[in-house]
């Protein structure tokens, strides 16, 4: 099927969703923050002069919502990137950063950094390392298990590594403190921004831009890999050179993420999807649209979090209940695209 | 078109410590049609992955204008081989222009995508080859003869000096069989070197200048089309008995 949007439409549709999400955001809540009001701090941020909000209305944008919307953007962005450049380069439209184990690992070395009360880098860098471990585990045995199906074989590594690490997550909470830790890291595993403050966010945005460099540099080469390692390699790419730094930075983008929201499913898988379905398989536009797009779709989601009921639901249950059916629906219309 | 002879050293070849063939000796000069035949199993594709550099040399050389390729890099390479493997539908909708300007990627930078230049020659290639009409589909719904022009395109775009094609009309019906050989016939006779392995030795004997034969890994014979592809030979490579018929102006084999 050719894309249903030109080269640039996909890419302004998703900007408009964005957009639209973000607005919707800032207005539903506790403390709305209605359009003239956001647009007055927004025009007092480009002149420099002080804007007559009232404080209230100030620290709601700066300090509570702002940082929150930002967050979910860039935990979206991230994770449907990340999902949309595995995908390419393992030839398989059913791997993403929670299939392939990566968010598992992540999170095993976060909440391992968590339960040895390390700072927030070290927790950072303890996620980044699971990460990098358990889709190196998962390809590794993959390539070995290799000339039967491989995109299901792929898969199932998958998930059985991240069951693995699953169970290694059970481990730590079962060793945790009951009172202190245990309920921090449980809420945390089913995904929460509720407790993201502007430190988190600052901390976060260097790292994904990080990985989101590489990917946007290497676009071409990843359009190319997606022939295979031999015709890649005899069209001219490096494919080790590719490949490293495609999974190291996918993997850098999920692990910054998931240190900061836990683990958040589906928007990896899905969001790619939908964004190939709207401006095709070259990466030069699927990234950039599946970026947009994942940032929109997180920070509904998140908004449906924080609004739906009396207390916050977790992002990961949400993520499920919405992911789900689309992504039957995708397996039902969209076969043939892999074919 | 650059002009660099082709020539295999003492190559041996094989996929990691096993053997698969060789040490053989091959050249190939520019402008020249070489036809590889052998038995399935005999190591025509091991051979062919050997040279381009997907496979490392087990033993021997390859050496391109007199220089070894061992320490290329896969660009150098691309820029000397356009390789056409066994037509495969690829694996997303990409559409035949893209698949064809994905031939440009070893004469643009790491971080570069192909520029307005790199798209005229991509759309000159599609002409040339008869395809233009192909540019906007879906690579992976085009039949499978249209599949082996646009990954013959692919390939002349990178500005290769030697073309290798891995059995180019197998599983094609009769009519693109006939397409793939006129336009690699045409594309020798405009200068290119090129490289092709068949399971017909008519092919052999309709577009090429040289003939190998491989069987189990080991050259039974190669030189001029006329004096390798004989009876005897044949029925020694393939272990049933062949006879040869002229035709016109042609051999053709029973």
């Amino acid at each position: 099927m050719r894309p249903s949007l030109g080269p640039a439409g996909g890419i302004l549709l998703a900007l408009a969703f964005l957009a639209l999400a973000g607005l919707v955001a800032f207005s539903i809540g506790a403390y709305p923050v209605s359009l003239p009001e956001l647009a007055r701090w927004f025009w007092s941020l480009a002149t420099g002069q002080p804007s007559d909000l009232p404080d209230s209305t100030l620290l709601v944008i700066t300090q509570i919502r702002g940082p929150r919307i930002v967050t979910a953007m860039l935990v979206g962005a991230s994770l449907a990137a990340a999902g949309a450049a595995y995908q390419g380069l393992f030839r398989n439209p059913l791997v993403s950063p929670d299939i392939l184990g990566v968010s598992s690992g992540a999170a095993l070395g976060a909440v391992l950094g968590i339960f040895l009360s390390l700072p927030f880098l070290a927790i950072q860098g303890m996620a980044f390392l699971g990460g990098l471990g358990a889709v190196g585990i998962v390809y590794g045995i993959a390539a070995t298990l290799r000339g039967r199906d491989p995109i299901l074989i792929l898969v199932l590594a998958g998930i059985v590594i991240g069951t693995l690490l699953g169970s290694g997550i059970s481990m730590i909470k079962v060793l945790a403190d009951p009172y202190n830790q245990l309920p921090a890291i449980t809420f945390w595993l089913l995904g929460s921004l509720s407790a993201v403050n502007r430190d988190d966010l600052l901390t976060v945005l260097p790292l994904t831009l990080l990985g989101l460099v590489p990917l946007a540099l290497l676009h071409w080469r990843l359009n190319v890999m997606s022939f295979g390692e031999e015709e890649a390699r005899a069209l001219g790419v490096n494919t080790t050179r590719v490949r490293l730094a495609v999974i190291a930075a996918a993997t850098l983008m999920t692990a910054a993420v998931v240190a900061i929201s836990g683990v958040v499913g589906w928007i990896g898988l899905v969001v790619p999807h939908l964004a190939r379905l709207l401006v095709g398989p070259s990466f030069g536009r699927l990234l950039p649209t599946a970026t947009l797009f994942g940032a929109a779709f997180l920070l509904l989601v998140d908004t449906l979090a924080r609004t739906l009921g009396p207390t916050e639901i977790p992002l990961g249950v949400l993520t499920a209940i919405i992911g789900a059916p689309i992504f039957i629906w995708l397996l039902a219309t969209s076969r043939r695209h892999w074919q | 078109m650059t002009v660099i002879p082709l020539t295999l050293d003492a190559l041996a070849f094989g996929y990691g410590r096993v053997s698969v063939g060789g040490p053989l000796t091959l050249e190939l000069r520019p402008g020249e049609t070489l036809a590889l035949l052998g038995p399935n199993g005999s190591g025509k594709t091991t051979l062919f992955k050997t040279i381009l550099g997907l496979l490392p040399p087990l033993g021997g050389r390859v050496l391109a204008g007199g220089a070894d390729t061992a320490r290329w890099s896969p660009a150098e390479r691309a820029r000397l081989f356009g390789y056409v493997p066994q037509s495969s539908p690829g694996f997303f909708p990409f559409s035949v222009t893209e698949v064809v300007l994905m031939g440009r990627t070893a004469r643009i930078g790491t971080f570069a995508a192909p520029s307005a230049k790199d798209r005229a020659i991509a759309a000159g290639m599609l002409d040339r080859l008869g395809i233009a009409h192909l540019a906007g589909r879906d690579f992976p719904r085009i039949s499978g003869g249209e599949r082996q022009l646009v990954l013959i395109a692919r390939a002349l775009t990178q500005e290769p000096a030697i073309l290798v094609l891995d059995e180019p009309t197998a599983s094609l019906d009769f009519g693109n069989q006939r397409l793939i050989l006129e336009t690699i016939r045409h594309l020798s006779n405009q200068g290119l070197s090129i490289i092709l392995s068949t399971h017909h030795p008519d092919e052999a004997f309709a577009i090429a200048d040289k003939a190998a034969l491989l069987r189990a890994g080991q050259l039974l014979g190669a030189g001029p089309v006329a004096e390798t592809l004989t009876a005897p030979a044949l029925s020694a490579l393939y272990g049933v008995p062949v006879t040869l018929h002229r035709l016109g102006d042609r051999m053709v084999c029973l």
